[in-house]
């Protein structure tokens, strides 16, 4: 126990020294300089926003989040069912993918306000941009999890004359779900990114909003200080969007898919 | 040393008195792939019921081409292939690929399991089945790991159980302990010698390793480089069972001696 503390204090010491280091040059540029809080407010400032706006924060990182998850597990969902019918139909997915990859190459910004004019403000159409962002990683990784496989599993396969099925439940899909935890990691943070700039474009009325509006309010309104709060906020939702994506994940990963060793 | 010995003498080698259609005929099998290269020539080999033969030839010569082809997993070009007199190839036939191919999701017990489930027999006899499986190869304390707790060694004796979980007639060994050290090499050799006397399954065992062909052979056949054809066929009259004593017998290393400087004209 005691030695598990301490490894815990050995890995969070020096980024830790590292936050502690940069907060006090920002502290003393601010002081010195005297630069406007308007522009760059010290971190004593933002701390001071923070607090004041607490509940303010805490409930639009709620709905952010809610907006985010909601998006990543579509992308999840749908990205699997896509990467599936790419990899038993070819014919689709030849003709297909060239229309996912504009999921990947098209500027989010830019047709997030199409979204909002199709399907409104509100939720829904927060969740669908953050849902386009994710997407696209979960459908490759998906088809590549169905498509890549050992040659001499799938020949041992043929070998016992697995049926269509039986190959696809017991050796194809198994196999893919490395894959798809690695598309899941990417997919979860962009989940995140994809609410905030929905949020840029629709609130959810009355008075309810997530961080994208709180961070375009109060960049409006000048309020520099609350603003790098509500950008801190929507960096730790990232941050604990992916890092339970990516424990969930290996912990899955540890306990079935350690690779083999040869020696 | 005799040089393309004629199928019936290669027969009689075996010493024990089996008879019967023999397990594996091929005649002048071919294989060209669609690229043009051609990696079997007009290999003539046959194996009789219950005998144990080990491939040998320089890498890449297509000796484990010749033995996907025979379980069916590549289509040949050219001449005949048959099993036990029976042109379905597939059956009765298991394969020890070179890695251990083993289903990392999966227990060690349901990686024996697999090849009944695939087949669609009963569960209940399955599973004891593949515990006395386990035991055979040393791993009845080690069915409800997982492959990844195994070591190397380990997870081929998996492989190796999960090929006999369907009683085959016919098994085909793809260079399985090429990734191993020499000592669990040879334990693995003296295991599989074991569970071949028991159950007397016809043996087809492709390797790089002289020592390893001698010890657990009837016959050795030298592949040349490609494309692969028989150029030597060496019956192994050594006393069955083999045992590890039979490594330092003068006989034993008169065999890899002359094998071995046959595989070198090869290279």
């Amino acid at each position: 126990m005691a030695a598990r503390a301490s490894a815990l204090v050995r890995s969070a010491l020096p980024p830790l020294t590292v936050f502690l280091t940069v907060a006090a040059l920002w502290h003393g540029a601010t002081a010195i300089l005297n630069i406007p809080a308007f522009v760059l407010p010290g971190p004593a400032d933002v701390a001071r926003e923070a607090f004041a706006n607490g509940a303010r924060l805490v409930s639009a990182t709620g709905l952010t989040a809610i907006a985010a998850l909601s998006g990543f597990c579509a992308s999840l969902v749908i990205g699997c069912l896509i990467g599936f019918a790419f990899s038993q139909w070819p014919l689709v997915r030849s003709s297909c993918y060239p229309y996912a990859i504009f999921l990947q190459t098209v500027p989010i910004v830019a047709i997030a306000p199409l979204i909002i004019i199709w399907f409104g403000t509100g939720l829904q159409s927060v969740i669908l941009v953050a849902f386009i962002v994710s997407l696209f990683p979960m459908i490759t990784n998906a088809t590549a999890g169905l498509t890549t496989l050992d040659r001499d599993l799938l020949a041992l396969f043929r070998l016992y004359h697995a049926s269509r099925w039986q190959t696809l439940t017991k050796l194809r899909l198994p196999a893919a779900v490395p894959f798809v935890i690695a598309g899941a990691k990417t997919s979860s943070g962009l989940s995140v990114i994809g609410a905030i700039v929905g949020e840029f474009f629709a609130g959810y009325g009355a008075e309810r909003y997530g961080l994208g509006y709180l961070i375009t309010l109060t960049s409006g309104q000048l309020k520099t200080a609350y603003l790098f709060s509500a950008v801190l906020c929507s960096t730790a939702l990232g941050l604990v969007m992916f890092g339970a994506i990516s424990a969930i994940g290996n912990a899955v990963l540890n306990r079935w898919f350690r690779h083999q060793t040869h020696g | 040393m005799t040089t393309r010995r004629p199928a019936p003498s290669s027969l009689r080698s075996l010493g024990d008195g089996l008879t019967g259609s023999p397990a594996l005929v091929a005649e002048g099998v071919g294989l060209t792939y669609a690229g043009g290269i051609e990696a079997l020539r007009n290999v003539d080999l046959t194996v009789a019921d219950g005998q144990f033969v080990s491939i040998v030839g320089p890498s890449g010569c297509g000796k484990s081409t010749f033995l996907k082809a025979v379980a069916g997993l590549i289509p040949i070009t050219h001449g005949t292939l048959t099993l036990r007199g029976d042109s379905d190839r597939r059956a009765d036939v298991a394969f020890v690929f070179q890695s251990p191919t083993l289903l990392t999701w999966r227990t060690v017990l349901g990686n024996v399991e697999l090849p009944n489930e695939l087949r669609g027999g009963g569960r209940s006899t399955a599973r004891s089945h593949a515990r006395e499986l386990l035991a055979l190869v040393g791993l009845a304390d080690f069915a409800d790991r997982f492959p990844s707790e195994l070591s190397g060694g380990m997870q081929m004796r998996v492989s190796l159980a999960r090929a006999l979980m369907t009683d085959p007639r016919i098994m085909l060994l793809d260079e399985p302990f090429g990734a191993l050290d020499d000592l669990t090499r040879q334990r693995l050799n003296e295991d599989l010698h074991r569970i071949w006397l028991r159950d007397r399954w016809t043996g087809l065992f492709v390797t790089h390793n002289v020592s390893e062909a001698v010890y657990l052979s009837d016959r050795v056949v030298v592949m040349s480089s490609r494309p692969g054809q028989i150029v030597a066929d060496v019956p192994i009259e050594l006393s069955i069972p083999r045992t590890p004593d039979h490594r330092s017998d003068p006989g034993f290393a008169a065999y890899v001696r002359e094998i071995g400087a046959r595989l070198r004209e090869e290279v």
